[in-house]
């Protein structure tokens, strides 16, 4: 299963939640995991680069690729049945042969916040994901939510965006996630976001199996 | 002074032997490859072997309930006629259709 992660807007949490993802699904399933990071400078680079010097055994592997790579990368990994490939999207998408990475998707998931200028940007980039692979499975994934905030026009918003593709359960804000310093999640972590993650998984990742 | 016509018939005469000449030495040339043995000759109609008309399937209306998969030209690369441009000026107009609604 092919699983990306995208937004036009750098710093979403397209990087953290790749990582937090594919470490539930480490600990949930036996199936093989790579991450394929396709940001230049990415977030994960750095902190595979961080878990490469402190030697982890990770549960998954990692590799970097940019948009001329990707089809060997695919080819070479090749078995997608019994393995999960979750790819991190470029932030920039104005370079055709990204249509040759949306092809291969299962499940793309739009992480974003809900100040105005992501809004924009996530409104964007569901459009052209749309325009690029009618019929994309895209699920937006609210990122960053202050449980105890209120947000203007939500409701609204969370309706907008529903017309546009299915609207995940949010991922709440975590101080755990700015103490991120390498490509191996603390457990702690994982386990609070397991009930959100488990119900993510059931709702889309199973769904498409 | 030669006139034309001695020169005339001077040149066809050197001609004359210059091809004879060539042809003596084509035709007495030892080793010349005989014809027949040595050079291969490929007919096409040889190679195709007949086929059994009757492993087609004479009705492909069979099929005709699902044209995709008779129409499908492979997996997806390319927009389907619209530039990569066109297609993020596309993605745009949807964008602004949409943003317009969020209320400010």
């Amino acid at each position: 299963m092919v699983i990306a992660f995208g937004n036009i807007k750098p710093g979403t949490g397209k990087s953290t939640l790749l990582l937090l993802l594919a470490s539930y699904l480490a600990g949930k399933e036996k199936k093989k995991i790579y991450l394929i990071d396709m940001q230049a400078g990415g977030t994960l680079g750095l902190l595979f680069e961080r878990s490469a010097i402190l030697e982890h055994q990770l549960p998954f592997e990692y590799y970097h690729c940019d948009l001329s790579h990707f089809e060997l990368l695919y080819a070479r990994l090749g078995a997608k049945d019994d393995a999960y490939i979750l790819i991190e999207l470029p932030s920039s998408m104005h370079d055709e042969r990204i249509m040759g990475v949306f092809s291969k998707l299962d499940l793309l998931f739009c992480p974003f916040c809900y100040d105005r200028p992501t809004l924009n940007s996530t409104i964007y980039f569901a459009s052209l994901a749309k325009r690029i692979k009618t019929g994309i499975s895209l699920v937006f994934l609210p990122n960053r939510i202050v449980s105890s905030a209120g947000y203007e026009f939500k409701q609204e918003i969370d309706a907008l965006l529903r017309q546009i593709s299915p609207l995940s359960t949010g991922i709440g804000e975590h101080i755990g996630f700015q103490r991120i310093s390498s490509l191996q999640l603390e457990p702690p972590l994982i386990e609070r976001y397991c009930a959100t993650l488990d119900l993510i998984y059931s709702l889309y990742l199973t769904k498409q199996a | 002074m030669t006139n034309w016509t001695p020169f005339i018939y001077g040149l066809g005469a050197v001609y004359l032997l210059y091809y004879l000449a060539n042809l003596a030495f084509d035709f007495l040339k030892p080793g010349t490859p005989e014809t027949g043995e040595s050079s291969l000759m490929i007919s096409l109609a040889d190679l195709e072997e007949p086929i059994d008309a009757s492993a087609y399937s004479p009705a492909p209306s069979a099929n005709v309930n699902q044209p995709r998969e008779l129409l499908s030209s492979g997996e997806i690369s390319s927009s389907g006629g619209v530039l990569f441009g066109g297609l993020m000026e596309q993605a745009a107009n949807d964008a602004i259709f949409f943003t317009k609604q969020i209320p400010t």
